[in-house]
C-alpha cells in the first residue's frame, strides 16, 4: 500500500523537476536569442552580417572587416556590445542579490539596496562630483567613490546591527534604514549648500540607471565577479532556505546563520557596488524578479536563484533596447523604462496574493 | 497562476514582434546617412588663400578631470556637432553655420540674425545618443563640461583617439571662478579653429568697449548696490556672485555687488542687503520671464527693499549670464541698462 | 542520548528565570517537564537545544560539554519541535521536511534517494503522506505541527525535544503524535501542559516552579494532588484507573 503511494509522490516530484528543467532551458534559449537579436537594434543602420563579422574579428580574429568604416566598428564593438553585456550582468546581479537580500532580512519586500547600499553609492557619487573628493584616483573616480562609499556603508550597517547582540533580520533592517537616512541627508546637504550647478545635473545623471557608460575595461572586472557570485549563491540554497525559517530553527537544523549572513552581505555589497559603479541605480528588478520566480516555482532557493538571474538578464536586455528605441536618435535612461514596467507589475503582484505573500488564508 | 504568466509571455511576444517589425521601418527611414552629410562647401571666410599659413592650429581644451589637453586642427572643421546654446550661437556668430551638421539643447530660440543659417541645421529635440554621434562622423564636438561625462559621451580622449576634436566651454564647469576672460578666450579659440579670428576679435572687442564705457560713466559716482539672483523655491534665492559671469559683469561695470558669493540666501538676508537693483535670472519663455519678476515684486516679505520700491527689478535670461558665449554682449547690455538707465548703450 | 544538566542558572533582563537547576536524563528515557507558565520550561529547553547561549552552569550531552560540539553535530543528535514556526514565505511540505536532512548534507551535496526515502517515511509516520506538494502556509495549525514533527523525524536523531507541541492538536492527533514519539525508542524531552498526557507517556517527570525543580520521579510519584496544588494553584483528584492502568487527573473548578 505505502509503496504505491510513495511512487505517486515520486511522480509528482518528477513532474515538478521536469517542468523546472524545461523552463530553465527555455529561459537560457531566450537569453541567447535576445543577445543575438538585441545587438542589431540601434539608430544607425548596420546589417546583421556586418555586426557578426565585427564580433568575429574582435573575439576570434577572423579577418573581413577592412571595408567597414571605423565608425561602424566602434558602434558595434564599443557601444552596442558592451551595453548588452552590461545589461546581462546587471540583470543577473540585481535579481540574484534581490533573492539573497530577501532571505537575509526575511522580507519579500526587500530589494538589493535596502541596507543602505544605494544611499551610500549616491553619497559617494555626490561627494565625488560636487566636492571633487577622490579626484586623484583617476578618471574613474566617481565610480570608485560610489563603490567605496557603498561598501563602507554596508560595513557600518552590519557593525551597527551587531551592537548589543548578534545581528538578526530586524536589526539589519533598522540599521539599514538609519544609515540610509543619514547618507541621503548628507547628500542633500551637500547638494543644497553647493553652488555647483553642473554638479547637480551630473549627480542626477550619474545615479539614473543607464547602460550608456558601459566599457570593456570595467566589464572585465565586473562580469567574472558577478558570474562567480551568482554561481556561489546557487550553491547556498540550504542556508538561504534556513534563513527564511529563522535563526532558532536553523540552529536546531545544524547551521549558525550569523556567519553566513555576514558573508552574504559582504558579497552582495560588492556586487551591488560594482553594478552601481557601472550603471547607476536601477530599481524594481531586484524586487520583482524574485517574486515572479517564487510564483512559478515556490520558495526553494535551489530553483529560484538560477531562473531569477536568467529572467533579470533577459528583462534588462530588452529594457535597454526599448530605452534606445523609444525616442528616435536619443535614449531614455533604462531605470525609467524599468520603473514604468515595474510599477504596474508590482501592483499586480500585490493584488494577487495567492502565494503566501503574508500568509494564512 | 502559471497559466496567467504564460498568457502574459505570449502577449509580450506579440508586442515584441510588432516592435521588431516597426523598428526596422524606423531604421530604414531615419538611418543616419553617413556618406554625404558635409557637402556644403560654400561660404568660407575671405582668408581662404592664406589657409596654408593659418593651419595647423593648436588649441588648449580640457578633459573631465579639468586638466588642459592640446588639440591640433590641420584644417577648419567641416562637420561640427554643437550642443548647448552658447556652443551653437558662437559658431553662428562667426558665420560658421554651414559647418554644423547637427545641434541640440537650445535653451531659447537662436537670435534672429542667426535664424536663417540655423534653419539649415539638423536640430535634435533630445540629445543624440553616442551611437548616433559616432554614426555622424563629426570632426569636432563643441559643448559643455557635462556632456563628456561617463554616462553621456564619455571623456574627450575617446573622441580624440578617433580623430574627432572636442571643445569644452570653460565656464560650463571647467574653470572656477566663471569670468568674462574665459568667455573671451572661448570665442577667440573658436575664431582660431575656424580661421575666423578677425570676427572673433571684433566680437570680444565690442564687449570690452561696452564695459569700458560703463566704467567711465560710473567714475566719481556712487556705486549702485546690485544683486543678481535666481528664485528657487519660495523664499530661496540662488545668488550669482562675483564668481559667476553675471556677477563678473556687474563688478566690472562698476556696480557694488552686495551679494558677492555664490550661495543660496533667504528673504531675510535679501532684505538686509537692501540692493538698489535686482536682476532676476530666468530660463524659458515669456511667461517664465514675467513670473521671475513678479515673484520678487509681489513678495510682501521683500517690499522694504529699495529695488522693489523703486521698481528696479529686471529679468535677465540665463543664457546671458551663464556660459554665455556670444550672448555675453547681451548680458553686458542688460546689466548696464539696468544699473545705469541713463547711459545709452549701442 | 544522555543529558546531564548541573546548576543551570539563567537571567534574562533582570528576571532570574532558572535557579541552579539540576536535571538528568538517561538514554531513551521519555521525560516530561511540567510547570506553570513562566516557570522556565521553555528557557531550559532553549539552553539545551542551543538557542540560548548565555547561561551559567553545566550542560552535557553524552558526557561532553555542549559547547564542545559543533552546531551541526548537535543537530544530528537532537531535533526540536517548538511552537513558533511562522514565516512570510511559502515552502512546500516536501521542502520543509527535506530541511530535516540538512545536518547531513555537505557543501554542494545534493539530496539523494536515501533522503527522499526518509522524507516519505517521516511523512507517512505522521499520517500526512498525501500532503507532500501542498504549500505549508495553507495547512491548519495541527497539520503544520505534524509536518514539523515529520521534519524532526527526518533528522534521525537520538533525542527529540518537544516544546509544548501538541497545543494545537485535537485529541486524536494529540494521541497519535505522542504515540509516534513514544515508539521512537529514543530519548524524548517534552514540555507538557496537559498532565493526563504526561501521565500516559512519560517515564519520569520534572516539575518546575519559578525556576526550581520542586519534584522529580515517575508520574505516580510526582502527580499528587498536593503537588498539583503547589504547582498550579488548582485543586484536583488523582485517580488510578485499574483497567487501563493509567493515572487520571480530574480538575475541580476554581
Amino acid at each position: 500500500m505505502s509503496k504505491v503511494n510513495i511512487s505517486n509522490l515520486k511522480k509528482i516530484i518528477l513532474k515538478e523537476k521536469t517542468s523546472y528543467i524545461i523552463f530553465s532551458i527555455t529561459l537560457l534559449v531566450i537569453l541567447v536569442f535576445s543577445f543575438l537579436h538585441s545587438i542589431t537594434f540601434g539608430t544607425v543602420d548596420i546589417s546583421v552580417k556586418e555586426i557578426y563579422s565585427i564580433i568575429a574579428y574582435n573575439v576570434i580574429g577572423i579577418e573581413g572587416i577592412d571595408n567597414l568604416s571605423r565608425a561602424i566598428i566602434d558602434i558595434v564593438w564599443i557601444i552596442r556590445l558592451p551595453r548588452l553585456v552590461l545589461a546581462i550582468v546587471v540583470g543577473a546581479g540585481l535579481a540574484t542579490c534581490g533573492v539573497v537580500m530577501q532571505a537575509i532580512v526575511k522580507n519579500p519586500l526587500a530589494d538589493p539596496y535596502i541596507l543602505g547600499i544605494s544611499s551610500g553609492a549616491s553619497l559617494g557619487a555626490t561627494l565625488a562630483i560636487m566636492l571633487g573628493i577622490g579626484r586623484k584616483l583617476g578618471s574613474n573616480y566617481v565610480g570608485i567613490s560610489a563603490f567605496g562609499m557603498a561598501f563602507i556603508v554596508s560595513i557600518v550597517v552590519i557593525t551597527l546591527a551587531n551592537i548589543k547582540g548578534k545581528a538578526n533580520s530586524t536589526k539589519l533592517l533598522l540599521s539599514g534604514m538609519a544609515i540610509s537616512t543619514l547618507c541621503s541627508s548628507f547628500s542633500s546637504f551637500i547638494i543644497y549648500t553647493s553652488s555647483n550647478r553642473e554638479g547637480m545635473r551630473d549627480v542626477a545623471f550619474w545615479l539614473m540607471g543607464s547602460f550608456s557608460g558601459a566599457k570593456w575595461e570595467n566589464l572585465i572586472v565586473v562580469v567574472p565577479f558577478v558570474l562567480l557570485a551568482t554561481i556561489f549563491f546557487t550553491t547556498q540554497h540550504r542556508a538561504l532556505n534556513l534563513m527564511l525559517l529563522g535563526d532558532d530553527v536553523s540552529i536546531t537544523l545544524g547551521k549558525n546563520l550569523h556567519s553566513y549572513r555576514q558573508l552574504y552581505l559582504l558579497i552582495t555589497s560588492i556586487v551591488i557596488g560594482f553594478l552601481v559603479y557601472n550603471s547607476g541605480i536601477i530599481g524594481f528588478v531586484g524586487l520583482i524578479i524574485p517574486h515572479i520566480s517564487r510564483l512559478l516555482f515556490g520558495t526553494d532557493h535551489k530553483k529560484i536563484i538560477l531562473i531569477s538571474a536568467l529572467m533579470g538578464s533577459i528583462l534588462l536586455i530588452w529594457a535597454d533596447v526599448i530605452s534606445r528605441l523609444i525616442i528616435k536618435g536619443s535614449e531614455i535612461p533604462v531605470g525609467i523604462v524599468i520603473a514604468l514596467i515595474g510599477a504596474p507589475a508590482f501592483v499586480y503582484l500585490m493584488i494577487n496574493r495567492n502565494y503566501g505573500f503574508g500568509g494564512e488564508k | 497562476m502559471r497559466k496567467n504568466i504564460f498568457i502574459l509571455l505570449v502577449l509580450l511576444l506579440i508586442i515584441y514582434i510588432t516592435t521588431a517589425c516597426s523598428s526596422e521601418d524606423l531604421n530604414e527611414n531615419d538611418s543616419v546617412d553617413m556618406e554625404n552629410e558635409g557637402n556644403e562647401e560654400e561660404k568660407r571666410t575671405g582668408n581662404e588663400e592664406e589657409t596654408e599659413s593659418h593651419y595647423p592650429v593648436t588649441i588648449t581644451t580640457y578633459n573631465r578631470a579639468k586638466k588642459p589637453v592640446k588639440i591640433t586642427f590641420k584644417k577648419s572643421p567641416e562637420r561640427v556637432l554643437a550642443i548647448y546654446q552658447s556652443s551653437i550661437e558662437t559658431l553662428l556668430a562667426l558665420n560658421q553655420g554651414d559647418k554644423i551638421i547637427a545641434a541640440a539643447f537650445l535653451d531659447t530660440p537662436v537670435k534672429d540674425e542667426y535664424q536663417e543659417d540655423f534653419n539649415n541645421i539638423k536640430y535634435y529635440e533630445n540629445r543624440p545618443t553616442k551611437e548616433e554621434v559616432i554614426g555622424m562622423e563629426p570632426d569636432l564636438i563643441t559643448s559643455w563640461y557635462s556632456l563628456f561625462s561617463d554616462k553621456v559621451y564619455g571623456d574627450v580622449d575617446f573622441w580624440h583617439e578617433r580623430g574627432i576634436n572636442t571643445y569644452m566651454q570653460q565656464n560650463s564647469g571647467v574653470k572656477q571662478p566663471n569670468n568674462l576672460e574665459n568667455e573671451y578666450e572661448d570665442i577667440i579659440n573658436m575664431g582660431k579653429i575656424f580661421d575666423a579670428e578677425d570676427k572673433a576679435l571684433e566680437i570680444v572687442e565690442n564687449m570690452k568697449k561696452e564695459i569700458q564705457k560703463a566704467k567711465e560713466y560710473v567714475k566719481g559716482k556712487e556705486k549702485v548696490k546690485t544683486v543678481i539672483l535666481e528664485t528657487g523655491k519660495e523664499g530661496q534665492y540662488r545668488i550669482y556672485g562675483e564668481d559667476s559671469i553675471g556677477g563678473d559683469i556687474a563688478v566690472q561695470v562698476g556696480a557694488d555687488l552686495v551679494a558677492d558669493e555664490n550661495a543660496t540666501i533667504g528673504a531675510e538676508d535679501l532684505v538686509a542687503l537692501n540692493p538698489e537693483v535686482i536682476f532676476t535670472v530666468y530660463y524659458g519663455d515669456s511667461i517664465v520671464r514675467e513670473e521671475s519678476v513678479k515673484n520678487i515684486i509681489e513678495n510682501t516679505a521683500l517690499k522694504s527693499i529699495s529695488a522693489i520700491q523703486n521698481k528696479r527689478v529686471y529679468p535677465v535670461v540665463l543664457s546671458e549670464v551663464y556660459a554665455s558665449g556670444v550672448r555675453t554682449s547681451d548680458g553686458i547690455q542688460t546689466i548696464i541698462e539696468g544699473i545705469y538707465p541713463d547711459l545709452k548703450v549701442e | 542520548m544522555k543529558l546531564n544538566v548541573k546548576k543551570l542558572d539563567v537571567s534574562i533582563n533582570n528576571n532570574h528565570i532558572l535557579k541552579k537547576v539540576d536535571i538528568h536524563i538517561k538514554n531513551k528515557e521519555f521525560i516530561g517537564i511540567i510547570g506553570p507558565n513562566g516557570s522556565g520550561k521553555s528557557t531550559f529547553l532553549k539552553c539545551v537545544y542551543r538557542v540560548l547561549k548565555k547561561y551559567n552552569g553545566d550542560i552535557r550531552l553524552d558526557g561532553k560539554d555542549i559547547s564542545e560540539y559543533s552546531v551541526k553535530k548537535t543537530a544530528k543528535m537532537m531535533s526540536v519541535v517548538s511552537q513558533h514556526n511562522d514565516s512570510q514565505f511559502d515552502f512546500s511540505v516536501l521542502d520543509i521536511v527535506m530541511l530535516g536532512r540538512s545536518p547531513y548534507k555537505k557543501f554542494l551535496e545534493r539530496d539523494n534517494k536515501v533522503d527522499y526515502d526518509i522524507v516519505y517515511e517521516s511523512l507517512e509516520k505522521v499520517g500526512m503522506k498525501n500532503f507532500a506538494d501542498r504549500s505549508y502556509l495553507t495547512l491548519s495549525g495541527g497539520e503544520k505541527q505534524r509536518i514539523i514533527l515529520a521534519r524532526s523525524l527526518a533528522q534521525k536523531t537520538k533525542c527529540l525535544i518537544l516544546d509544548e507541541p501538541t497545543n494545537h492538536l485535537d485529541i486524536k492527533h494529540k494521541l497519535q503524535i505522542m504515540g509516534i514519539v513514544k515508539k521512537l525508542d529514543i530519548t524524548v524531552i517534552s514540555a507538557i501542559h496537559d498532565l493526563n498526557t504526561a501521565a500516559l507517556y512519560c517515564d519520569k517527570i520534572y516539575a518546575l516552579k519559578s525556576g526550581t525543580v520542586i519534584a522529580y520521579g515517575t508520574p505516580d510519584e510526582v502527580l499528587t494532588e498536593k503537588l498539583i496544588r503547589d504547582l498550579y494553584g488548582v485543586n484536583c483528584k488523582v485517580v488510578q484507573d485499574e483497567d487501563l492502568g493509567a493515572l487520571n487527573i480530574i480538575y475541580k473548578p476554581l
